[in-house]
């Protein structure tokens, strides 16, 4: 099968395409390298430079490549930045996913793998499940609420199959060493973790203390990159197979607060400095996720789900870099 | 009284159409081949079969460097045009066996250009290649960009017979057309070439290995407009007692000299020209995508203007169109 993945320059983009390529998978990649790296580019993979909403380019490479499955997740991702440049979030997260559905239309393409994310819940207490309504708080989240709802449009209209994968926190790094986070301003703690690792003197800072949670700090779902790469895999096996369209959530299930991160951060590193700051615009309080749908749909079981394992993993990886 | 035309590689691909149009035009053709077996002889064979044909045809089955045997043919048969296609050839199989390259190349064509000078030929036409423009960046490729790096022993060897006729053009006043050809395809085609080994496979059911990921463009030129380029090029040899009359000409400031590029003027991209053998087919192949061969070039794209200006050549066969001409072939004959 032929599959094209945009962002596949990016974090979680290049360890889909190595676990693709190791199951023998044609892969294709997009990126526009603006938080993509050379670097990541998987080797065994079909390169292009470009820009999602280059119509004209996505046109030909579905159609040279006879792209069959289309794994979409270039997207600009800082939440506090969506909030100042809208437009520019607009534009590529809303109009960017239109652009490439557009390009569905009377193609060889089947299948679409879409990227969302957690946030289009907003603030929820306790576990959340699919099919809880959506109140996406920040603006971030509404373009991607926006894109969802444009993948299932779409997909309608062109009868494909699509596959909304709802991501909690993605953190850590691929065993094999050969990819991982490069990006510094995504804001992603447990990357800014690993990058203080490394100094003598680390320090962290923590962005608000007053949240609605056991130690006032936010609450988040950590999925392990590696385990967030079997979902895309077997997701695309089940689009394949089943033919049915689902949207799942993307965590483990168990939420730890910021504070916590830290703390178990500090064991390593005793010497961590830690300070408090104002909440970031577009946080929410607390969300992680109710999983029991992707268990059962896809038969999803969870291998990495050890916050030691994903931090030590992403420090790892902050050393080679 | 129409002129006699000796061609060499009249069993080659190109060689068998062009003498064959002569031949339906009445011209007396005389072909010289070696018949080697660098590809399927039996081909060769059925080309020849096809211009022994004709009442007008007569053949000589040598190589080239065999100037005794040359000369003879030459000396017997009269001929006013020399059309020289004659080569080793293949950009690939240069990187295994460039000792064969040397000596069908620049020996052979040394001969060539020798024996035309001895026999006072009218215009003598030598094949070169699209390949001499090498590592050239600027596109369309025009016959006056300087063409200093090749990039594999076989372009090298057809830029070494531009300056070997120079020189001779030069000293002698032998005029000489060097014509580059960009990436020529038809039925007869040769089955050293991508578009011949992939349609083979495609029906064999097995895999294609694409070079560069499919990431190539080339200028493929159908064999029927080259050989009406060729057939209105005769009467055109390269005449420099006049001041040069055309605008970006090649032709030499001190020798009725020529270069000239014939193609199609047209950007296709490998993998548009893979999907539509597998349309024309109607069967799908498995890919196997590549990294960039050695001696191989991303692109060619050819500027014919000069040809069209002096000719009024014209290309006119779209690729879709030239595939479908060759599938029709490839199938009767393969059957």
């Amino acid at each position: 099968m032929n599959i094209l993945i945009t962002g596949g320059a990016g974090y979680i983009g290049s360890h889909i395409a190595e676990k693709l390529v190791q199951q023998k998978y044609q892969v294709v990649i997009i990126d526009n390298l603006i938080t993509g790296y050379k670097r990541l580019i998987n080797k065994k993979s079909v390169f292009f430079k470009s820009d999602i909403n280059n119509k004209k380019n996505l046109f030909k490479i579905i159609k040279r490549y006879k792209i069959q499955t289309i794994i979409h997740l270039a997207a600009y991702l800082n939440v506090s930045d969506a909030e100042k440049n809208k437009k520019k979030y607009y534009k590529n997260n809303v109009m960017g996913t239109k652009t490439i559905l557009e390009t569905c239309k009377n193609s060889s393409v089947k299948n679409f793998i879409f990227s969302s994310s957690c946030s289009v819940y907003g603030n929820v207490n306790g576990a959340v499940s699919e099919a809880r309504k959506l109140k996406p708080s920040g603006y971030y989240a509404q373009t991607k609420l926006q894109a969802e709802k444009l993948v299932i449009k779409y997909s309608k209209k062109y009868k494909l199959k699509f596959g909304i994968l709802r991501y909690f926190n993605v953190a850590g790094a691929s065993k094999t060493g050969k990819c991982g986070e490069i990006e510094k301003s995504h804001g992603h703690l447990i990357k800014n973790l690993a990058i203080q690792s490394l100094k003598k003197k680390p320090q962290i800072k923590i962005y608000g203390k007053d949240y609605k949670t056991k130690d006032g700090t936010c609450v988040r779902d950590y999925i392990h990159v590696s385990d967030l790469t079997n979902i895309h895999l077997k997701s695309l096996e089940y689009l394949d197979n089943k033919k049915k369209s689902f949207t799942l959530n993307c965590g483990y299930g168990k939420g730890y607060s910021v504070k916590e991160i830290v703390n178990i951060f500090k064991k390593i590193k005793k010497r961590t400095i830690v300070t408090y700051s104002k909440r970031r615009p577009g946080d929410v309080d607390k969300v992680y996720a109710n999983n029991n749908k992707i268990k059962k749909i896809l038969k999803w079981k969870p291998k990495y789900n050890d916050i030691q394992k994903i931090i030590n993993s992403a420090i790892r990886w902050e050393k080679k870099i | 009284m129409k002129k006699k035309i000796f061609i060499t590689g009249s069993s080659g691909f190109i060689g068998f159409h062009v003498a064959k149009k002569f031949l339906e035009k009445g011209f007396k053709v005389h072909g010289y081949d070696s018949m080697n077996k660098y590809y399927d002889v039996r081909l060769k064979n059925s080309r020849l079969k096809i211009l022994k044909k004709f009442k007008q045809f007569s053949f000589t089955k040598n190589i080239l460097e065999n100037e005794k045997i040359l000369n003879n043919s030459l000396s017997k048969f009269k001929p006013s045009i020399i059309i020289h296609l004659a080569a080793q050839a293949g950009v690939r199989y240069s990187l295994k066996n460039p000792d064969t390259y040397l000596k069908a190349n620049i020996v052979g064509t040394y001969n060539v250009i020798k024996l035309s000078n001895k026999f006072k030929i009218k215009h003598l036409i030598i094949g070169s290649s699209s390949s001499v423009y090498g590592a050239n960046k600027k596109i369309p490729f025009q016959e006056i960009h300087k063409t200093d790096h090749q990039v594999s022993f076989y372009a090298a060897t057809k830029k070494s017979t531009e300056s070997i006729a120079h020189s001779y053009s030069s000293l002698w006043k032998l005029p000489i057309t060097m014509l580059r050809f960009f990436t020529v395809y038809g039925p007869w085609g040769r089955p050293d070439m991508a578009y011949f080994k992939f349609t083979k496979k495609i029906l064999d059911g097995k895999k294609i290995d694409i070079y560069n990921q499919g990431k190539m463009y080339r200028d493929y030129t159908y064999i029927d407009d080259i050989v009406d380029g060729i057939f209105r090029l005769i009467n055109k040899p390269p005449n420099n007692n006049k001041k040069t009359l055309f605008k970006n000409d090649s032709l030499s400031p001190i020798a009725p000299f020529r270069i000239l590029n014939i193609g199609n003027t047209k950007k296709v991209y490998l993998l548009d020209f893979i999907n539509t053998l597998e349309k024309e087919l109607n069967k799908k192949v498995i890919r196997n995508y590549m990294p960039m061969q050695k001696g191989d070039v991303y692109s060619t794209l050819s500027d014919t203007s000069l040809l069209k200006r002096i000719t009024g050549y014209n290309p006119k066969t779209n690729y879709k169109v030239g595939v479908k001409k060759f599938i029709k072939w490839f199938l009767e004959y393969y059957n």
